[in-house]
């Protein structure tokens, strides 16, 4: 398994990454190299194995649907990169 | 339109959930409140912030899912969908993906006289997005309180022949939403939003040819109109020799025009995978049965027994079982074992009336069934008019008491003493001969002249029946 450079550029893109060369060919090693550690793991015999994809043991602990305080409207907004009185505001040009 | 072509569409239908609190946080899930004002760090997706499952999300999922015949799966999973856009703090959207709620399912679709079911392929639980808007000064601002919202998404199979079947599931689909308690179904405040996905090919054809994806579609009608035109330009664009492309169009409803979105994404470019922040759900076959045993008689059953058992004509079925309210009401009205046709020309007759008039929603409506039972016992047993019965009703919407209370009060009893009748239109044909002379001379339109005659010597008392029966032995027999 491995990854070709139009598929890391394509990554890059659905990331909003803009890469250059360089880094694009460093990724491309990169995730080569993990994409080889996971063709290693698949070569152990997992037959008969429950898969395990979650690090909990139990399910899921559900609360209750009571609303608790919500976070005071000037803090929300204090960190925002641009904001009007009421709203978080968007830089001009969104990317495509 | 060329008939050669035949439609193939499917509906995804999102709604939201009516949860006191959102689905992953504890902030209220409530429409119109101030902008950013009902937030939190989770639904801000802020750093560190952990997601937790509102027990009442599962509870209505449940419920929609044993509505739709839908198969509930003991185990199910959250999945991240990984997208930027910026309603979307977080850069994804909590979803189920590979293990989904619920699976299958279908609902009843009727379009003219034909009934026939919808496949469903999946309901499941997902989170809203926030809201971005445009000022008036060219910026763009986005508002949170959304964002985080409980929705189950329903997934139809790609069922539709006709835009009208879209239509008629749609409308189906909120009702069934509402009546069961999960969903207002209130596509002006976009609880209830739907995208369809739309194709066409050769009649006879058997592969599925390339579909495009309609987004937001925010009323019934438009679900319809965008179909239809969809289909149209695809149908025109095989036809001059073109292809079609997969593509996520918006609709503009008020231009009846549809323009390219963005390049649909395939799912791949969502690089989905399992959040690993909350654990697999687990519910067990008892929650189900728990919510099984709340859930109401759904309107397909309802219309059933109306049509069959009640022998109610079809206006009637269809309007007393698409409210989950008008429904039970109805339904309260029988019990003391009133006659379901009576009881159904008073709800859908004059209950309406005055809903209409005053631009209420079934809820508002002030009158108990006990209380309109009240008046249409008095009604029957003859103890005031039909007129006399409606008036009472409406005057109820002001006065809190019983119809008995206020027919002794009043004096309101209808006159249909046979002595006492007679012997006030034998005092009218005295009081009035020249109008006696003219009915003689065949002039049959005093009769009306007498029976308001009647009427007003008996403010309106005079039960109407036994007074023209009355009147006309003593006109046609005294001399
Ligand atoms: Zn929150």
């Amino acid at each position: 398994m491995s990854v070709t450079r139009a598929q890391v550029e394509h990554l890059a893109k659905l990331a909003r990454l803009r890469l250059s060369e360089e880094e694009l060919s460093g990724l491309e090693s990169d995730l080569n190299a993990i994409l080889s550690y996971f063709d290693q793991l698949q070569e152990v015999n997992t037959a008969g194995i429950e898969p395990m994809d979650h690090g909990g043991s139990q399910g899921a602990l559900l609360e209750d649907d009571t609303p608790h305080e919500c976070l005071p409207h000037e803090l929300v907004l204090r960190d925002a990169p641009d904001r009007t009185v009421e709203f978080f505001r968007l830089p001009r040009v969104l990317g495509g | 339109m060329n008939t050669n072509y035949e439609l193939i569409a499917g509906l995804e239908i999102h709604a939201q959930l009516s949860t006191s609190t959102k689905a992953f946080c504890r902030c209220p899930n409530r429409y119109g409140a101030e902008p950013n004002t009902l937030v939190c760090p989770v639904c801000l997706g802020a750093p560190g912030a952990l997601p937790v499952l509102s027990k009442e999300v599962v509870k209505q999922a449940t419920k929609l899912a044993l509505a739709i015949g839908a198969e509930i799966h003991l185990h199910s999973r959250f999945d991240r969908k990984n997208y930027f856009y910026p309603d979307l703090p977080k850069g994804y959207q909590i979803s189920q993906f590979n293990h989904p709620f619920a699976t299958g399912g279908e609902l009843h679709i009727a379009v003219g006289t034909s009934v026939r079911p919808i496949r469903i392929t999946r309901a499941h639980i997902e989170e809203d997005a926030g809201k971005s808007m445009h000022l008036a000064d060219g910026s763009t601002v986005v508002d949170m309180n959304r964002c985080g919202v409980p929705l189950i998404e329903i997934v139809s199979e790609p069922d539709f022949r006709e835009p009208e079947e879209a239509g008629a599931y749609l409308t189906s689909m909120r009702e069934l939403l509402r009546f069961i308690g999960v969903c207002d179904g209130n596509m002006e405040e976009g609880s209830l939003r739907c995208d369809a996905n739309v194709s066409v090919r050769l009649r006879g054809e058997s592969e599925l040819r390339e579909r495009t994806e309609m987004k937001n579609l925010n009323s019934i009608r438009s679900v319809e109109r965008a179909i239809r035109a969809e289909m149209q330009r695809q149908i025109q664009a095989y036809e001059s020799g073109g292809e079609i492309s997969r593509q996520t169009l918006q609709w503009d409803d008020q231009s009846g025009k549809l323009t390219p979105m963005r390049a649909k994404e395939g799912s791949n470019d969502y690089r989905y995978f399992p959040e690993p922040d909350l654990p697999w759900l687990e519910i067990t076959e008892a929650d189900i049965d728990c919510e099984r045993e709340l859930l109401p008689t759904l309107p397909a059953a309802r219309r059933k027994r109306y049509r069959e058992e009640y022998g109610l004509h079809e206006e009637a079925v269809y309007l007393l079982a698409s409210d989950r309210a008008i429904s039970d009401y109805f339904e309260t009205l029988l019990v003391d074992g009133r006659a379901p046709a009576i009881a159904a020309a008073w709800v859908q007759g004059d209950v309406q009336r005055i809903l209409n008039e005053n631009a209420w929603d079934f809820t508002e409506f002030p009158v108990s069934a006990a209380r309109l039972g009240g008046v249409i016992d008095a009604v029957e047993q003859g103890r005031i008019s039909r007129n006399a019965g409606r008036d009472l009703l409406r005057r109820m919407m002001t006065d809190t008491r019983s119809a008995d209370e206020m027919i002794s009060a009043e004096g309101m009893e209808q006159l249909s003493d046979a002595t006492a009748l007679r012997g006030i239109v034998r005092e009218l044909l005295e009081r009035f001969p020249s109008e006696l002379a003219k009915y003689r001379e065949g002039k049959t339109k005093m009769i009306g002249f007498f029976m308001g005659q009647i009427m007003q010597a008996t403010k309106g008392q005079a039960d109407p029946n036994s007074s023209r029966e009355i009147l006309m032995n003593e006109l046609d027999h005294s001399n």
